[in-house]
C-alpha cells in the first residue's frame, strides 16, 4: 500500500522552493554589489577628471608640493586630493579621488600649449646686422631677425644651396634683446641647488629606486662627491643633487628624474628621459638619445671672476627632444652662455640661449631656436651670425608638442603631456 | 515516490484532512515568501530605466566636453528629461561645473552627474 503522503511532498517542493529563492538573493546581492562598484568607480573616474581640470586651469592651486584634501561639490562622495609639484622646466600633477575605502589616483607631467602669435622657428637679437646663411642650409618656418634678415653667404668655398627666400615662412623684425625666460619656474629651478632639509646622502650603486609622485619627492643630496651614475634605475619622484660633478654611463636608467649639479657629464650611448641642470658645464657626448619630454638646462648662478662661459655640448648623432637652455642669472657679454651642437646632433623641440649657440655640419632643429647670437668656428677662424649646413625645421616638429612655461612662446593654456601613473 | 513500482491494482491511501490543511499552509506560506523575495531583489535591482539614464547623462557629458559653449538648459531625450545646470566653478574663471540630472516620465529623478570641466 502506497502513502499518500501530502505533507512529505509539500516540504520536499518548499526546500526546493526555498534553495531557489535563497540563490536567486545570492546572485541579487553580487548583482547590487558590482553595480555599487561600478557606479563608485565610474563616479571616481568622474571626480578624477575634475581634479585633473582643476590642477590644469585652476588659479588658486599653487605649484608648491603641498597636497589640498576637498570636497568637489560639498557632498560626501566627492573627495578629491590635488597637488602641484614644480618638477624642472615642467609641472607634476597628483590627482586622488575617494569613497569610502576606493580610491582612483593619476599622475601627469604638465605643460603649455604654444603660443602661436609668439612662435617662430628662429629669433635671433637685433643687432643690426644680417644672418648669413651657406651651403646646404634650411630655415622653414617663421622668422623673427633683424631688420637687415638674412642673406646667403659664400663661406669654406661653399655657396648657399637652399631655397632663394633663405627663409621659407613670414619673416617678421626681432628685437634688441631675445625674449625672457619665466622668472618664477626659473627661481624654481634654482631651488634645485639647495640644501634640502631632509635627503640621503648616499647612493647605492647596483640598484633601483622608484619614488611615486604621490609621495613626497625623495633627494639624494651627494654634497661634494663627484659620483658616476652606472647599473643604476632611478624613477620618477627623485632629485640627484652634487655640489660637484655627476657623470652619467649609457648603463644608468633614468626615468623622469632630476640631476643638479655644478658639472654634468653624460657618456656616449645613454639613453632616456630626464632633465639636467647644470651650472657650469654641462657635457652630452655622441649617440645619446634623450627622449621626451626631456630638459637639458644651464643655470649659471653665481658669477666667478675666473670662470670660463658656461658651456652645453651637445656630441655627435645625439637626440635631444624637449628643452635645451643656458642663462646666466648676471648676466654678462664676456662669458654668455654657449649652447654647441657638434655634427648631426638634432634637437626636437626648442634651444633658447642667452648668449651664443653654435651650430655644426648637419646640426639639426626642429622645433624653435632662440638665441642672441650665432657662432661657428672653422679651423681659427670664428664667424658670427653664421648658418652653415644647418637645418632649423618647425614644420617637422609635432603638431601636438607642448613646451614649458619657462620659454617665451608658452601660451597660458596648459595640457598633460604625458600619464606618469595610474590604478 | 521514486523507485516503487506503481501498481494500479493497489490501493492508495489518503491523506489526512489535517494533513492536507497543513501542507496547503505550508505551499501557501513558501510561495508567498518566493513572491515576495522575488519582488524585493526586482525592486532593488538597478532598472534597465536606471541604466539608460545614466549611459545617457554620461553620453551627454561627453558632448559637452567637445563644446566650445555649454548653457544651462532642459533637454528632453528619449523617455527622459534632463536637466543640464552649468556654473562657474569656486570663482574660478577658468573652470565650469557641469550638473545633470535625468527624470523620468513621472519626474522622478534616476540618474546624476556632475563634473568640473575646463572652459574653452
Amino acid at each position: 500500500m502506497i502513502r499518500a503522503s501530502a505533507l512529505y511532498m509539500v516540504i520536499v517542493i518548499a526546500l526546493v522552493i526555498g534553495l531557489l529563492c535563497s540563490s536567486l538573493i545570492v546572485v541579487a546581492y553580487y548583482y547590487k554589489l558590482q553595480d555599487q562598484k561600478m557606479t563608485r568607480i565610474t563616479q571616481l573616474q568622474t571626480n578624477l577628471s575634475s581634479g585633473v581640470a582643476i590642477l590644469l586651469a585652476g588659479q588658486n592651486i599653487s605649484s608648491n608640493a603641498e597636497e589640498k584634501t576637498f570636497s568637489l561639490f560639498g557632498g560626501d562622495r566627492d573627495t578629491v586630493s590635488i597637488k602641484k609639484i614644480p618638477w624642472g622646466v615642467y609641472e607634476v600633477g597628483a590627482v586622488r579621488a575617494m569613497i569610502q575605502k576606493d580610491t582612483l589616483y593619476k599622475t601627469f607631467t604638465i605643460a603649455n600649449e604654444v603660443d602661436s602669435s609668439k612662435w617662430g622657428v628662429l629669433y635671433l637679437a637685433d643687432e643690426d646686422r644680417p644672418v648669413s646663411v651657406s651651403g646646404k642650409s634650411v630655415i622653414k618656418g617663421d622668422a623673427y631677425l633683424s631688420k637687415a634678415g638674412a642673406k646667403a653667404a659664400y663661406i669654406n668655398n661653399a655657396a648657399y644651396e637652399g631655397d632663394k627666400n633663405i627663409v621659407t615662412g613670414k619673416t617678421h623684425n626681432s628685437d634688441k634683446t631675445i625674449p625672457t625666460l619665466d622668472t618664477k619656474r626659473l627661481s624654481q629651478i634654482e631651488h634645485l641647488f639647495d640644501q634640502p632639509l631632509k635627503a640621503d646622502t648616499n647612493l647605492v650603486m647596483d640598484d633601483s629606486v622608484k619614488n611615486s609622485f604621490l609621495a613626497g619627492t625623495r633627494f639624494f643630496d651627494l654634497r661634494r662627491k663627484t659620483i658616476t651614475l652606472s647599473n643604476i634605475k632611478l624613477e620618477d619622484n627623485i632629485i640627484v643633487h652634487s655640489d660637484t660633478s655627476i657623470i652619467i654611463e649609457p648603463s644608468a636608467t633614468l626615468n623622469q628624474v632630476i640631476i643638479a649639479a655644478k658639472y654634468i657629464h653624460v657618456k656616449a650611448g645613454f639613453q632616456g628621459a630626464c632633465q639636467l641642470f647644470a651650472t657650469d658645464s654641462l657635457t652630452i657626448e655622441k649617440n645619446c638619445n634623450f627622449l621626451y619630454p626631456s630638459g637639458i638646462g644651464l643655470y649659471r648662478l653665481k658669477s666667478y671672476s675666473y670662470s670660463v662661459p658656461p658651456h652645453i655640448f651637445i656630441g655627435e648623432q645625439t637626440q635631444v627632444q624637449g628643452q635645451v637652455f643656458g642663462y646666466y642669472k648676471n648676466f654678462n657679454a664676456q662669458k654668455a652662455p654657449v649652447i654647441t651642437l657638434a655634427k648631426n646632433a638634432t634637437i626636437t623641440g626648442q634651444i633658447y640661449s642667452q648668449g651664443y649657440v653654435e651650430l655644426n655640419n648637419g646640426g639639426m632643429v626642429k622645433g624653435n631656436l632662440t638665441t642672441k647670437r650665432f657662432l661657428y668656428q672653422s679651423g681659427y677662424t670664428r664667424y658670427e651670425n653664421y648658418i652653415i649646413n644647418t637645418k632649423l625645421d618647425e614644420t617637422q616638429l609635432s603638431r601636438y608638442y607642448l613646451t614649458s612655461d619657462l620659454m617665451p612662446v608658452a601660451s597660458s593654456k596648459r595640457k598633460v603631456l604625458q600619464w606618469l601613473e595610474s590604478n | 515516490m521514486a523507485g516503487v513500482k506503481l501498481s494500479f491494482n493497489s490501493r492508495l491511501r489518503a491523506s489526512s484532512v489535517m494533513e492536507v490543511v497543513i501542507s496547503m499552509i505550508v505551499i501557501l506560506v513558501v510561495f508567498t515568501t518566493a513572491m515576495m523575495i522575488a519582488a524585493n531583489v526586482m525592486r532593488a535591482s538597478p532598472s534597465a530605466q536606471k541604466l539608460q539614464a545614466r549611459a545617457l547623462l554620461n553620453d551627454l557629458m561627453a558632448i559637452n566636453e567637445k563644446n566650445e559653449e555649454v548653457e544651462s538648459a532642459t533637454l528632453t531625450l528619449g523617455n527622459f528629461q534632463v536637466k543640464q545646470d552649468i556654473k562657474n566653478y569656486q570663482n574660478e574663471p577658468g573652470l565650469i561645473d557641469i550638473h545633470l540630472i535625468a527624470y523620468d516620465s513621472n519626474h522622478q529623478e534616476v540618474a546624476e552627474l556632475e563634473k568640473v570641466l575646463i572652459k574653452r
